[in-house]
């Protein structure tokens, strides 16, 4: 209308001598009428984007036109829009940004650890309740040791605890996995989003080599750009033409219109990696999602693994030193097969691959004759930093009537008996002392169980000759390894020879009948660990699980078939329950950690250290929360849309078009008057 | 400040939220009952409550064993009391015989009279609780302690060592003693079956050389019997004592179970109470906002 009406007056009206234009008169309601249709226009943009995510509110400039100069009278020329702006508020953009990606690290983290606290949560069936029934039911066992349902029972509980420690194996493999492939699709969603900031990178570039501000594009990339510093740490630098160069932990994504792609991989340690697509070289991701994920990926998550498996492993080789060291119901074995190989059986032991760890110490191997009952000890000497597979084999070979020999395919140990005879390692005394600096004709023994807590020899010293029973002033003087006296043994006079005499710590020594000699001796070991090596756990040789590791802990399937095999003896009797007895002491004692827990106090803390990480993100998650809202509110108060300011502006911007078109009207009323009035002709 | 609907629509949806989220936390406090419902909620309340909930577990094992312990000795107890009370009858039996003036038949019943004492005795000293032998100590369950052999001798097949059961941490009690022990310093069927030839006078010996017999026999039996009741002494001890540890145990129990519930049980009081306030928290929130959230210029320019 307004186009038409200006164009017919330009060909009609014709200039004015005194340099007043009629033309002019339209220019200034034209100019208003355009500036309030682009003001409008700009409201109804508003308007449409009042909640596009990223949109920042945009105002049209106005600015007076440039006056026309006519004498010294300077007449105005109207209005014209000098440019349509974005409300923005940089500095609490970039507070918004950062707080967007902080939260993201926060949120990737607490997610993964909340459902490792779920995997590992104590609340039912979790593996320190199952490790106390196990403790709990064999101290049970310990009060009828050969009641074979209360055997199966533990048996049971083993097999609970095992797969429990196999279940939580996998599910925190399937947490890391499922990192995996979330860090995949971050790593994809990042490279889509660095292509699509080079693609409108290119366009604001275009736009704004032609002078326009494109300010539709501007907040598009704005908030894509944002998007990614959501995954992960970003620089951005402004680069010309309103473009931005982007830097994402330490390389450049996007430069200009190009950018690059990233990739995740597993790199060395079974590290998780962002690099650049075909590089080796991993980015420095220091937040972010990603920076989150792989925070949990590369640390967390693995500590909680290695804490587990470390248990499997502490707790295995307690169990199992106490059942290879301990006797069944069946009395010694005869055939023992290792379940747990070496890598290389003429490596020394320490760089043979095993899980569970041997240490120097001595290894006592007891062989009884089956045909007599008469048992015989050997101490076999284990050094894991010098002997191999082959030399402990050798060495325990040594023993007499029994062979040992390995399987260089298994890197197994097998310990077989001679006919007629078996052997445990239950550290049991030896039924006659050593006598070889004894020349009585009075035979001692020794008897009794050993209840001390370290390995010692005992030395008994005849003090006085004379017949036992008879003469007086004749002792036995009873001394420990390092020299100390224990007891002073009345043997002559008012002792009844053959009667058991206590000496400490549950040993008794008896002499029969018979003459002995001042000074003569005779010793004896006495036992109370008889691996101190951990060879046989080690080494799987009669233990109570197979397997090295949380993954694969599992009950000896010979014990699950038999349990009268489970050891709850170390006399040989059935009925003894000494060996149940320390099994169920390992429940208190500080086995775990260097010596400071016990084995379920290590699980409690295993999730206690996960608990306490979820317990700070949660407190970091929910103030960054709280921060985010703030600043998105001063964000929303700087640059949202404020739809009631619109609808204001809107109400005045069609008033002032409603003007500039009444004042059009009214000129050219005016003019076609006056043309009226001098052409009637044109009528 | 310029306030947008945008903002009001955001703050609404995040202070719901949050009270929500809240109001969920008390509403699972108030129907567990429990303070802690994850371990995150409290790490070292956590551990507390597992270490005593261990405690609760690990003590309720030593009762049950305490239980057995007493069921065992209470039985070990009162079969030695028959057996003492065997053995005074056929002290009775002798001194009886020792007087002069019993026929050579009386004399033969008397001696079949302490032969069946000697039995009983035996299968006494055989006696079972829940299949464990009493007085077999560590030996086998299957193994009878006491046989009679082909000469007619009463041989124990038991073991030396007694059986003891965990009744605490580092604390044990005998149960199971050994037969030999009980039964056999001084041997009490070996005097028994002496009595019982004395009595019936199987070496024909003259009626004086036989009073004196039954006499010296009659000494060895105040032995045994002394022996057997002080195994009664040292087991009513242990009885005695495991009166005192089953109660230790019951107090200790009472006073974990308080502290575990001091650290994990909710206070009921005050979690109904936050209840009700983020309740109007949240209504006051969503009211808030359907009243703000209308008022529009739209509304007006109609």
């Amino acid at each position: 209308m307004a186009r038409t009406a200006s164009g017919a007056a330009e060909c009609t009206v014709p200039s004015s001598k005194h340099g007043y234009d009629a033309m002019s008169l339209y220019t200034a309601g034209l100019s208003a009428l355009d500036a309030a249709q682009s003001a409008m226009n700009t409201v109804g943009n508003n308007l449409a984007n009042a909640n596009t995510p990223g949109y920042h509110e945009q105002v049209v400039d106005l600015t007076e036109a440039t006056p026309t100069q006519i004498g010294n009278i300077s007449l105005g020329s109207g209005v014209q829009v000098s440019g349509i702006t974005r409300q923005i508020d940089n500095p609490l953009e970039t507070a918004l940004t950062n707080q967007t990606f902080a939260l993201a690290d926060t949120t990737a983290q607490l997610n993964t650890l909340q459902q490792v606290q779920t995997d590992l949560s104590p609340s039912s069936g979790s593996l320190n309740a199952d490790m106390e029934q196990f403790f709990n039911d064999v101290n049970e066992l310990a009060t009828n040791p050969s009641d074979t349902t209360q055997r199966s029972v533990v048996i049971g509980d083993a097999q609970n605890i095992a797969s429990t420690f196999n279940s939580l194996s996998t599910s925190l493999d399937q947490v890391q996995s499922g990192l995996d492939t979330q860090l995949s699709n971050d790593v994809s969603s990042i490279n889509s989003l660095a292509q699509q900031i080079a693609q409108l990178n290119g366009q604001i570039q275009q736009a704004s080599a032609s002078g326009g501000s494109p300010n539709d594009l501007l907040d598009q990339r704005d908030e894509l750009v944002n998007q990614l510093a959501g995954d992960i740490n970003v620089q951005v630098v402004p680069s010309t033409l309103g473009q931005v160069n982007v830097m994402a932990g330490g390389v450049p994504l996007v430069i200009d219109n190009q950018s690059q792609s990233l990739q995740y991989s597993i790199g060395s340690g079974d590290q998780g990696q962002v690099s650049l697509t075909g590089s080796s070289t991993p980015l420095t991701v220091s937040g972010g999602q990603v920076g989150g994920l792989l925070a949990v990926r590369n640390q967390s998550l693995p500590n909680v693994q290695t804490q587990l498996n470390n248990l499997a492993v502490a707790f295995s080789q307690e169990v199992d030193n106490v059942q290879a060291t301990g006797i069944g119901l069946s009395g010694p074995s005869t055939l023992l097969q290792g379940t747990r190989g070496v890598t290389n059986v003429n490596a020394p032991l320490d760089q043979a691959g095993l899980a569970l760890p041997v240490q120097a110490g001595t290894l006592y191997v007891n062989v009884t004759n089956q045909a007599t009952g008469a048992e015989t000890q050997t101490a076999v000497n284990i050094d894991p930093s010098t002997q191999s597979l082959n030399d402990v084999a050798a060495a325990l070979s040594v023993v007499p009537n029994i062979q040992a020999t390995t399987n260089p395919q298994t890197g197994l140990l097998q310990i077989q008996a001679a006919p007629g005879y078996a052997f445990d390692f239950a550290g049991q005394m030896p039924s006659s002392p050593n006598t070889s600096d004894y020349t009585g004709t009075a035979t001692p023994q020794v008897g009794g169980q050993y209840t001390g807590s370290s390995n010692d020899t005992y030395t008994f010293q005849v003090v006085g000759s004379g017949a036992v029973g008879t003469s007086s002033n004749l002792t036995l003087q009873v001394t420990d390894s390092s020299g100390s006296s224990i007891a002073t043994l009345n043997i002559g006079q008012g002792y009844t020879p053959g009667t058991a005499l206590t000496v400490a710590n549950g040993v008794t020594v008896q002499m029969a009948s018979g003459t002995v000699n001042n000074g003569d001796t005779f010793s004896t070991p006495v036992v109370a660990q008889p691996d101190s090596s951990g060879i046989l756990s080690a080494l799987g040789l009669g233990t109570f699980f197979t397997g090295s590791n949380a993954a694969d802990l599992a009950v000896q399937p010979a014990l699950v078939n038999n349990p009268s095999l489970l050891a709850g003896s170390r006399t040989g009797e059935a009925g003894d329950n000494s060996n149940f007895t320390r099994l169920g002491d390992l429940q208190n004692q500080l086995v775990y950690a260097n010596g400071t827990q016990t084995l379920s106090q290590g699980y409690d803390t295993l999730v206690g250290n996960v608990a306490t990480q979820v317990q700070s993100l949660t407190t970091q998650q929910t103030s960054q929360q709280a921060l985010g809202q703030q600043l998105q509110t001063q964000q929303q108060s700087a640059s949202g849309v404020d739809t009631n300011e619109e609808l204001v502006n809107l109400m005045n911007f069609e008033q002032e078009y409603q003007m500039a078109s009444e004042y059009i009207g009214t000129v050219n009323a005016t003019i076609q008057s006056l043309l009226t009035t001098v052409q009637p002709s044109l009528q | 400040m310029r306030i947008t609907p945008q903002i009001t629509v955001s703050d609404t949806i995040y202070n719901a939220q949050q009270e929500t989220n809240q109001l969920a936390i008390l509403q699972q406090q108030v129907s567990t009952g429990q303070r802690i419902l994850q371990p995150s909620d409290d790490p070292a309340g956590e551990m507390q409550v597992l270490a005593g909930q261990a405690q609760i577990n690990q003590l309720n094992t030593y009762q049950t064993n305490v239980s057995d312990a007493q069921a065992k000795l209470n039985s070990s107890v009162s079969t030695l009391t028959q057996v003492s009370n065997l053995l005074t009858q056929a002290k009775d039996l002798g001194l009886q015989g020792s007087n002069s003036g019993n026929t050579p038949s009386a004399y033969q019943a008397m001696g079949e009279q302490v032969n069946s004492i000697l039995n009983e005795v035996v299968q006494l000293a055989n006696t079972q609780q829940n299949g464990q032998y009493l007085y077999g100590g560590t030996a086998s369950s299957t193994t009878t302690p006491f046989t009679v052999n082909a000469q007619g001798q009463v041989v124990y097949n038991g073991s030396s060592q007694a059986l003891s059961e965990p009744i605490g941490q580092g604390q044990q009690v005998q149960t199971l003693y050994a037969g030999s022990q009980v039964f056999q310093s001084p041997d009490v069927f070996q005097i028994l079956g002496t009595l019982s030839n004395d009595l019936s006078n199987v070496n024909n010996l003259s009626p004086t050389a036989q009073i004196a017999a039954i006499q010296q026999t009659l000494t060895g039996l105040d032995n045994a019997n002394t022996s057997v009741l002080n195994v009664v002494g040292q087991q009513s001890a242990s009885l005695q004592n495991l009166q005192a540890v089953s109660s230790q145990i019951q107090n200790v129990q009472l006073q974990t179970q308080q502290q575990v519930g001091n650290v994990q049980d909710a206070d009921m009081a005050q979690v109904v109470v936050s209840l009700q306030e983020q309740q109007n928290a949240l209504e006051a929130t969503l009211y808030s906002a359907s009243s703000v959230l209308n008022l529009s210029l739209i509304e007006f320019l109609k």
